[in-house]
Protein backbone atom coordinates (compact mmCIF):
# COMPACT_ATOMS: atom_id res chain seq x y z
CA UNK A 1 0.00 0.00 0.00
CA UNK A 2 1.53 3.15 -1.18
CA UNK A 3 1.55 6.37 1.46
CA UNK A 4 -0.68 8.63 -0.36
CA UNK A 5 -3.05 5.64 -0.10
CA UNK A 6 -3.05 5.15 3.46
CA UNK A 7 -3.02 8.85 4.74
CA UNK A 8 -6.11 9.56 2.31
CA UNK A 9 -4.48 13.13 1.75
CA UNK A 10 -3.28 14.21 -1.76
CA UNK A 11 -1.21 17.30 0.18
CA UNK A 12 0.57 14.88 3.41
CA UNK A 13 3.72 16.95 2.81
CA UNK A 14 2.01 20.25 3.61
CA UNK A 15 3.09 21.62 6.76
CA UNK A 16 0.29 23.71 7.33
CA UNK A 17 -3.65 23.11 6.36
CA UNK A 18 -5.04 19.51 6.41
CA UNK A 19 -8.30 18.98 4.47
CA UNK A 20 -10.11 16.52 6.99
CA UNK A 21 -12.26 17.53 9.75
CA UNK A 22 -11.78 15.41 13.01
CA UNK A 23 -15.00 16.69 14.26
CA UNK A 24 -16.47 13.72 11.84
CA UNK A 25 -15.41 11.32 14.65
CA UNK A 26 -18.69 9.78 16.10
CA UNK A 27 -19.17 11.25 19.58
CA UNK A 28 -17.83 8.62 21.27
CA UNK A 29 -14.70 8.24 19.99
CA UNK A 30 -14.75 12.38 20.36
CA UNK A 31 -15.79 11.99 24.00
CA UNK A 32 -12.28 9.25 24.20
CA UNK A 33 -10.29 12.10 22.71
CA UNK A 34 -12.01 15.21 24.83
CA UNK A 35 -10.86 13.18 28.07
CA UNK A 36 -7.36 13.26 27.10
CA UNK A 37 -7.14 17.09 26.95
CA UNK A 38 -6.26 19.42 29.64
CA UNK A 39 -8.35 21.80 31.04
CA UNK A 40 -7.27 24.75 28.51
CA UNK A 41 -6.96 22.85 25.56
CA UNK A 42 -10.87 21.58 25.94
CA UNK A 43 -12.05 25.36 26.56
CA UNK A 44 -9.70 26.11 23.22
CA UNK A 45 -11.71 23.31 21.34
CA UNK A 46 -15.27 25.47 22.12
CA UNK A 47 -13.29 27.87 19.81
CA UNK A 48 -12.83 25.48 16.91
CA UNK A 49 -16.17 25.74 15.05
CA UNK A 50 -19.92 25.30 16.74
CA UNK A 51 -20.07 21.94 16.20
CA UNK A 52 -16.90 21.43 18.66
CA UNK A 53 -18.55 23.57 21.18
CA UNK A 54 -21.34 22.16 21.37
CA UNK A 55 -19.91 18.40 21.70
CA UNK A 56 -17.92 19.96 24.83
CA UNK A 57 -20.34 21.16 26.45
CA UNK A 58 -22.53 18.57 25.92
CA UNK A 59 -20.17 15.52 27.12
CA UNK A 60 -18.13 17.59 29.67
CA UNK A 61 -19.62 15.44 32.54
CA UNK A 62 -18.51 12.48 30.72
CA UNK A 63 -15.14 13.21 30.17
CA UNK A 64 -14.35 15.04 33.33
CA UNK A 65 -14.41 13.23 36.87
CA UNK A 66 -16.63 15.68 38.84
CA UNK A 67 -16.68 15.95 42.25
CA UNK A 68 -18.92 17.90 44.03
CA UNK A 69 -19.52 18.85 48.06
CA UNK A 70 -23.37 18.13 49.18
CA UNK A 71 -24.11 20.02 52.48
CA UNK A 72 -27.50 19.51 53.80
CA UNK A 73 -28.91 21.86 56.64
CA UNK A 74 -32.01 21.72 58.76
CA UNK A 75 -32.12 25.11 58.31
CA UNK A 76 -32.38 26.25 54.88
CA UNK A 77 -35.67 26.84 53.54
CA UNK A 78 -35.93 25.10 49.71
CA UNK A 79 -32.87 23.13 47.61
CA UNK A 80 -30.93 26.07 46.05
CA UNK A 81 -32.21 27.37 42.84
CA UNK A 82 -28.60 27.13 41.94
CA UNK A 83 -28.32 23.50 42.32
CA UNK A 84 -31.62 23.23 40.31
CA UNK A 85 -30.27 25.13 37.75
CA UNK A 86 -27.48 22.57 37.72
CA UNK A 87 -29.54 19.58 37.98
CA UNK A 88 -31.91 21.00 34.70
CA UNK A 89 -28.85 21.86 32.77
CA UNK A 90 -27.51 18.60 32.72
CA UNK A 91 -29.60 17.28 29.57
CA UNK A 92 -28.79 19.29 27.34
CA UNK A 93 -25.84 21.23 29.35
CA UNK A 94 -25.61 24.94 28.79
CA UNK A 95 -22.02 26.32 29.38
CA UNK A 96 -22.52 28.89 32.04
CA UNK A 97 -23.41 25.78 33.92
CA UNK A 98 -20.58 23.78 32.45
CA UNK A 99 -18.04 25.90 33.75
CA UNK A 100 -18.60 25.54 37.34
CA UNK A 101 -18.99 21.51 36.37
CA UNK A 102 -15.57 21.77 34.61
CA UNK A 103 -14.54 23.40 37.78
CA UNK A 104 -15.08 21.13 40.46
CA UNK A 105 -12.46 18.82 39.75
CA UNK A 106 -10.21 21.26 41.02
CA UNK A 107 -12.28 22.96 43.71
CA UNK A 108 -14.83 21.53 45.83
CA UNK A 109 -18.27 23.16 45.87
CA UNK A 110 -20.29 23.54 49.09
CA UNK A 111 -24.00 24.60 48.87
CA UNK A 112 -26.83 24.09 51.76
CA UNK A 113 -29.77 21.77 50.93
CA UNK A 114 -32.61 20.92 52.95
CA UNK A 115 -32.00 17.48 53.52
CA UNK A 116 -35.33 16.02 53.40
CA UNK A 117 -36.38 17.27 50.21
CA UNK A 118 -33.09 16.72 49.00
CA UNK A 119 -33.18 12.76 48.41
CA UNK A 120 -34.17 12.77 44.71
CA UNK A 121 -32.35 15.75 44.08
CA UNK A 122 -29.11 13.71 45.84
CA UNK A 123 -29.28 10.82 43.55
CA UNK A 124 -30.07 12.84 40.64
CA UNK A 125 -26.32 14.27 41.60
CA UNK A 126 -25.10 10.26 41.91
CA UNK A 127 -26.35 9.56 38.28
CA UNK A 128 -23.90 11.89 37.27
CA UNK A 129 -20.99 12.62 39.28
CA UNK A 130 -17.66 10.06 40.26
CA UNK A 131 -17.51 11.59 43.99
CA UNK A 132 -20.35 12.81 46.20
CA UNK A 133 -19.56 14.01 49.77
CA UNK A 134 -22.35 14.48 52.50
CA UNK A 135 -22.48 16.86 54.82
CA UNK A 136 -25.51 17.20 57.16
CA UNK A 137 -26.26 18.51 60.14
CA UNK A 138 -30.00 16.78 60.81
CA UNK A 139 -28.34 13.62 61.61
CA UNK A 140 -31.42 12.07 63.20
CA UNK A 141 -33.68 12.26 59.75
CA UNK A 142 -30.89 10.79 57.77
CA UNK A 143 -30.27 7.77 60.51
CA UNK A 144 -33.38 6.04 59.46
CA UNK A 145 -32.08 5.86 55.71
CA UNK A 146 -28.51 6.18 55.79
CA UNK A 147 -27.46 2.78 54.89
CA UNK A 148 -30.51 2.39 52.39
CA UNK A 149 -29.11 5.96 50.71
CA UNK A 150 -25.38 4.38 50.43
CA UNK A 151 -26.87 1.97 48.71
CA UNK A 152 -28.68 3.90 46.45
CA UNK A 153 -25.95 6.47 45.90
CA UNK A 154 -23.27 3.71 45.08
CA UNK A 155 -25.64 1.70 42.46
CA UNK A 156 -25.20 4.94 40.56
CA UNK A 157 -22.56 6.33 38.65
CA UNK A 158 -20.86 8.07 41.80
CA UNK A 159 -18.26 5.41 43.06
CA UNK A 160 -16.74 7.44 45.57
CA UNK A 161 -19.18 8.26 48.60
CA UNK A 162 -17.61 10.48 51.67
CA UNK A 163 -19.75 11.52 54.90
CA UNK A 164 -19.06 13.66 57.90
CA UNK A 165 -19.08 13.16 61.32
CA UNK A 166 -22.08 15.01 61.68
CA UNK A 167 -23.68 12.86 58.84
CA UNK A 168 -24.07 9.55 60.80
CA UNK A 169 -21.77 7.57 63.11
CA UNK A 170 -22.12 3.41 62.02
CA UNK A 171 -22.54 0.93 64.32
CA UNK A 172 -20.54 -2.42 63.65
CA UNK A 173 -23.87 -3.63 62.44
CA UNK A 174 -24.23 -0.52 59.72
CA UNK A 175 -20.39 -1.83 58.71
CA UNK A 176 -21.16 -5.24 58.14
CA UNK A 177 -24.49 -4.15 55.92
CA UNK A 178 -22.47 -1.84 54.21
CA UNK A 179 -19.92 -4.43 53.35
CA UNK A 180 -22.30 -7.04 52.37
CA UNK A 181 -23.76 -3.98 50.19
CA UNK A 182 -20.55 -3.40 48.17
CA UNK A 183 -19.99 -6.89 47.65
CA UNK A 184 -22.75 -7.32 45.51
CA UNK A 185 -22.23 -4.49 43.47
CA UNK A 186 -20.26 -4.98 40.12
CA UNK A 187 -17.96 -2.29 40.51
CA UNK A 188 -15.41 -0.93 42.73
CA UNK A 189 -16.10 1.68 45.15
CA UNK A 190 -14.63 3.72 48.16
CA UNK A 191 -16.58 4.64 51.25
CA UNK A 192 -15.16 6.84 54.15
CA UNK A 193 -17.27 8.36 56.95
CA UNK A 194 -17.43 7.87 60.94
CA UNK A 195 -17.87 4.77 63.06
CA UNK A 196 -18.43 4.47 66.82
CA UNK A 197 -14.67 3.44 68.40
CA UNK A 198 -14.96 -0.31 69.31
CA UNK A 199 -12.35 -2.68 70.42
CA UNK A 200 -12.13 -4.49 66.90
CA UNK A 201 -11.12 -1.04 65.19
CA UNK A 202 -8.31 -1.80 63.19
CA UNK A 203 -6.78 -2.18 59.88
CA UNK A 204 -8.58 -5.21 58.04
CA UNK A 205 -9.94 -6.98 54.82
CA UNK A 206 -13.02 -8.43 53.58
CA UNK A 207 -13.50 -10.01 50.60
CA UNK A 208 -12.72 -7.53 47.97
CA UNK A 209 -12.68 -4.13 50.31
CA UNK A 210 -10.46 -3.37 52.84
CA UNK A 211 -10.38 -1.23 56.48
CA UNK A 212 -8.37 1.29 57.78
CA UNK A 213 -9.16 3.01 61.03
CA UNK A 214 -6.82 5.90 60.17
CA UNK A 215 -7.03 7.01 63.80
CA UNK A 216 -9.03 10.23 63.64
CA UNK A 217 -11.48 10.97 66.31
CA UNK A 218 -14.47 13.09 65.56
CA UNK A 219 -14.93 16.71 68.39
CA UNK A 220 -18.36 16.55 68.32
CA UNK A 221 -19.33 12.51 68.59
CA UNK A 222 -16.04 10.72 69.01
CA UNK A 223 -16.55 8.74 66.17
CA UNK A 224 -13.67 7.90 64.48
CA UNK A 225 -12.28 7.45 61.09
CA UNK A 226 -13.17 5.06 58.91
CA UNK A 227 -12.43 3.80 54.68
CA UNK A 228 -13.70 1.25 53.26
CA UNK A 229 -12.24 0.86 49.95
CA UNK A 230 -12.13 -1.76 47.07
CA UNK A 231 -7.96 -2.93 46.81
CA UNK A 232 -8.10 -2.12 43.26
CA UNK A 233 -9.72 1.06 43.77
CA UNK A 234 -8.17 3.99 41.94
CA UNK A 235 -9.83 7.46 43.18
CA UNK B 1 -1.20 -21.66 13.95
CA UNK B 2 -4.62 -21.65 13.89
CA UNK B 3 -6.01 -18.72 11.28
CA UNK B 4 -8.72 -17.17 10.75
CA UNK B 5 -9.86 -14.98 8.38
CA UNK B 6 -11.07 -11.20 8.37
CA UNK B 7 -13.32 -9.79 5.87
CA UNK B 8 -13.28 -6.29 5.48
CA UNK B 9 -16.33 -4.05 4.18
CA UNK B 10 -14.41 -3.96 0.36
CA UNK B 11 -14.79 -7.81 0.44
CA UNK B 12 -10.88 -8.19 0.93
CA UNK B 13 -9.69 -11.11 3.08
CA UNK B 14 -7.00 -10.73 5.72
CA UNK B 15 -5.90 -14.42 7.44
CA UNK B 16 -4.86 -13.58 10.77
CA UNK B 17 -3.34 -15.70 13.90
CA UNK B 18 -5.93 -16.41 15.89
CA UNK B 19 -3.92 -14.92 19.40
CA UNK B 20 -3.57 -12.03 17.58
CA UNK B 21 -7.34 -11.15 17.67
CA UNK B 22 -7.92 -11.79 21.43
CA UNK B 23 -6.52 -7.68 21.27
CA UNK B 24 -10.03 -7.17 20.20
CA UNK B 25 -13.50 -7.77 22.37
CA UNK B 26 -15.78 -7.62 18.77
CA UNK B 27 -13.81 -9.99 17.55
CA UNK B 28 -13.14 -12.35 20.64
CA UNK B 29 -16.73 -12.02 21.30
CA UNK B 30 -17.71 -13.01 17.65
CA UNK B 31 -15.29 -16.13 17.55
CA UNK B 32 -16.90 -17.34 21.05
CA UNK B 33 -20.31 -16.76 19.75
CA UNK B 34 -19.12 -18.27 16.14
CA UNK B 35 -17.74 -21.47 18.19
CA UNK B 36 -14.31 -20.85 16.18
CA UNK B 37 -12.02 -22.16 19.13
CA UNK B 38 -13.96 -25.47 19.27
CA UNK B 39 -11.77 -28.20 17.78
CA UNK B 40 -14.79 -29.68 15.83
CA UNK B 41 -15.38 -26.29 14.20
CA UNK B 42 -13.38 -25.61 10.64
CA UNK B 43 -12.38 -21.55 11.35
CA UNK B 44 -10.78 -21.27 7.93
CA UNK B 45 -14.15 -22.08 6.14
CA UNK B 46 -16.17 -19.80 8.57
CA UNK B 47 -14.77 -15.98 7.40
CA UNK B 48 -15.59 -13.11 9.91
CA UNK B 49 -17.19 -10.79 8.43
CA UNK B 50 -16.23 -6.65 9.60
CA UNK B 51 -18.65 -4.29 7.66
CA UNK B 52 -17.59 -1.46 9.56
CA UNK B 53 -13.61 -1.77 8.00
CA UNK B 54 -12.75 -1.22 4.90
CA UNK B 55 -9.57 -3.29 3.65
CA UNK B 56 -6.93 -0.23 3.85
CA UNK B 57 -7.77 0.20 7.50
CA UNK B 58 -8.03 -3.31 8.37
CA UNK B 59 -4.67 -3.97 6.75
CA UNK B 60 -3.17 -1.30 9.50
CA UNK B 61 -5.10 -2.19 12.48
CA UNK B 62 -3.49 -5.99 12.07
CA UNK B 63 0.17 -4.28 11.27
CA UNK B 64 -0.43 -2.40 14.75
CA UNK B 65 -1.73 -5.40 16.27
CA UNK B 66 0.96 -8.00 15.14
CA UNK B 67 3.56 -5.29 16.73
CA UNK B 68 1.54 -5.52 20.08
CA UNK B 69 0.92 -9.30 20.14
CA UNK B 70 1.17 -10.25 23.72
CA UNK B 71 0.86 -6.30 25.47
CA UNK B 72 -1.62 -6.83 28.08
CA UNK B 73 -5.23 -6.06 27.20
CA UNK B 74 -6.94 -3.64 29.09
CA UNK B 75 -10.32 -4.14 30.15
CA UNK B 76 -13.31 -2.00 31.21
CA UNK B 77 -13.66 1.66 30.32
CA UNK B 78 -11.81 4.04 28.82
CA UNK B 79 -10.68 5.65 32.00
CA UNK B 80 -6.77 6.49 31.39
CA UNK B 81 -5.86 9.71 32.64
CA UNK B 82 -3.94 12.42 30.09
CA UNK B 83 -0.77 12.70 32.52
CA UNK B 84 -0.17 9.01 32.25
CA UNK B 85 -0.57 8.28 28.41
CA UNK B 86 2.71 7.98 26.29
CA UNK B 87 2.90 7.55 22.98
CA UNK B 88 5.44 4.81 22.41
CA UNK B 89 7.96 6.03 19.46
CA UNK B 90 6.90 3.19 17.36
CA UNK B 91 3.04 4.13 17.51
CA UNK B 92 3.95 7.73 16.92
CA UNK B 93 5.95 6.73 13.55
CA UNK B 94 2.90 4.72 13.42
CA UNK B 95 0.15 7.46 13.32
CA UNK B 96 2.35 9.97 11.95
CA UNK B 97 2.27 9.91 8.20
CA UNK B 98 -2.08 9.91 8.66
CA UNK B 99 -2.48 12.14 11.51
CA UNK B 100 -4.02 14.67 9.72
CA UNK B 101 -5.92 12.88 7.03
CA UNK B 102 -9.09 10.77 7.00
CA UNK B 103 -6.99 7.47 7.76
CA UNK B 104 -6.29 8.37 11.07
CA UNK B 105 -9.92 9.34 11.88
CA UNK B 106 -10.66 6.18 10.27
CA UNK B 107 -8.15 4.28 12.08
CA UNK B 108 -9.02 5.60 15.49
CA UNK B 109 -12.86 4.89 14.66
CA UNK B 110 -11.92 1.16 13.63
CA UNK B 111 -10.30 0.93 17.07
CA UNK B 112 -13.15 1.99 18.69
CA UNK B 113 -15.50 -0.76 16.43
CA UNK B 114 -13.42 -3.66 17.11
CA UNK B 115 -12.95 -2.54 20.63
CA UNK B 116 -9.18 -2.31 20.76
CA UNK B 117 -8.43 -0.54 23.33
CA UNK B 118 -5.27 0.53 23.59
CA UNK B 119 -5.12 1.05 20.13
CA UNK B 120 -8.55 3.23 20.86
CA UNK B 121 -6.49 5.11 23.59
CA UNK B 122 -3.01 5.69 21.55
CA UNK B 123 -5.15 7.29 18.56
CA UNK B 124 -6.57 9.47 20.77
CA UNK B 125 -3.70 10.35 22.75
CA UNK B 126 -2.09 10.90 19.44
CA UNK B 127 -4.92 13.35 18.23
CA UNK B 128 -5.01 14.90 21.48
CA UNK B 129 -1.43 15.96 21.35
CA UNK B 130 -2.43 17.49 17.78
CA UNK B 131 -4.41 20.27 19.90
CA UNK B 132 -1.89 20.94 23.17
CA UNK B 133 -0.93 24.24 23.19
CA UNK B 134 -3.17 25.66 20.54
CA UNK B 135 -5.61 28.03 20.40
CA UNK B 136 -9.05 27.49 18.75
CA UNK B 137 -8.09 29.21 15.46
CA UNK B 138 -4.84 27.39 15.16
CA UNK B 139 -6.59 24.17 15.79
CA UNK B 140 -8.65 25.17 12.86
CA UNK B 141 -6.32 26.32 10.35
CA UNK B 142 -4.56 22.92 11.18
CA UNK B 143 -7.07 20.37 10.48
CA UNK B 144 -9.08 22.50 7.70
CA UNK B 145 -12.17 23.38 9.99
CA UNK B 146 -13.96 26.68 8.72
CA UNK B 147 -14.33 29.22 11.25
CA UNK B 148 -18.17 29.40 11.51
CA UNK B 149 -17.93 32.46 14.08
CA UNK B 150 -18.74 35.89 14.47
CA UNK B 151 -16.51 38.10 15.57
CA UNK B 152 -19.07 38.77 18.50
CA UNK B 153 -19.46 34.79 18.94
CA UNK B 154 -15.99 34.44 19.22
CA UNK B 155 -15.64 36.93 22.22
CA UNK B 156 -18.23 35.61 24.18
CA UNK B 157 -16.52 32.56 23.89
CA UNK B 158 -13.27 33.76 24.68
CA UNK B 159 -14.95 35.21 28.05
CA UNK B 160 -15.98 31.94 29.21
CA UNK B 161 -12.81 30.37 28.54
CA UNK B 162 -11.27 32.87 30.86
CA UNK B 163 -11.35 30.82 33.47
CA UNK B 164 -9.25 28.00 32.14
CA UNK B 165 -5.88 30.30 31.11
Amino acid sequence: MSLSTWTGSSDVNASTRKPIDFLNLPQNVLEDVFKLLDDRSLSQMREVSKFAKNSVDSSILNVRKTEILYEADSEAASVSSEWHHFIQSVAPPKFNCIIPVLKVSKQKIFRKILFIDSIKFLLNVADIVDVISIYVLNKSELARIFITLIREILNRRCTELHTCEMTHVLSQHDIKTILKIIHTMDKKVSFAGYAIPHESNVYSKVGAYQIEYPGYRGPRTGGTEISIKHVDFEG
Amino acid sequence: MVLITLVSSDEQNFPVERELLKQSGTIETLIVNMNLDDEDTDAAAMPIPLPNVKGDVLEKVIQWMEHHKGDPVKEGDNEDNNAEIVVPQWDDDFFKPAMYGSKHLELTVAASYLDIKNLLTLSCKAISNTFKGKTGPQIREEWGVPNEFTPEEEEAIRKENEWSE
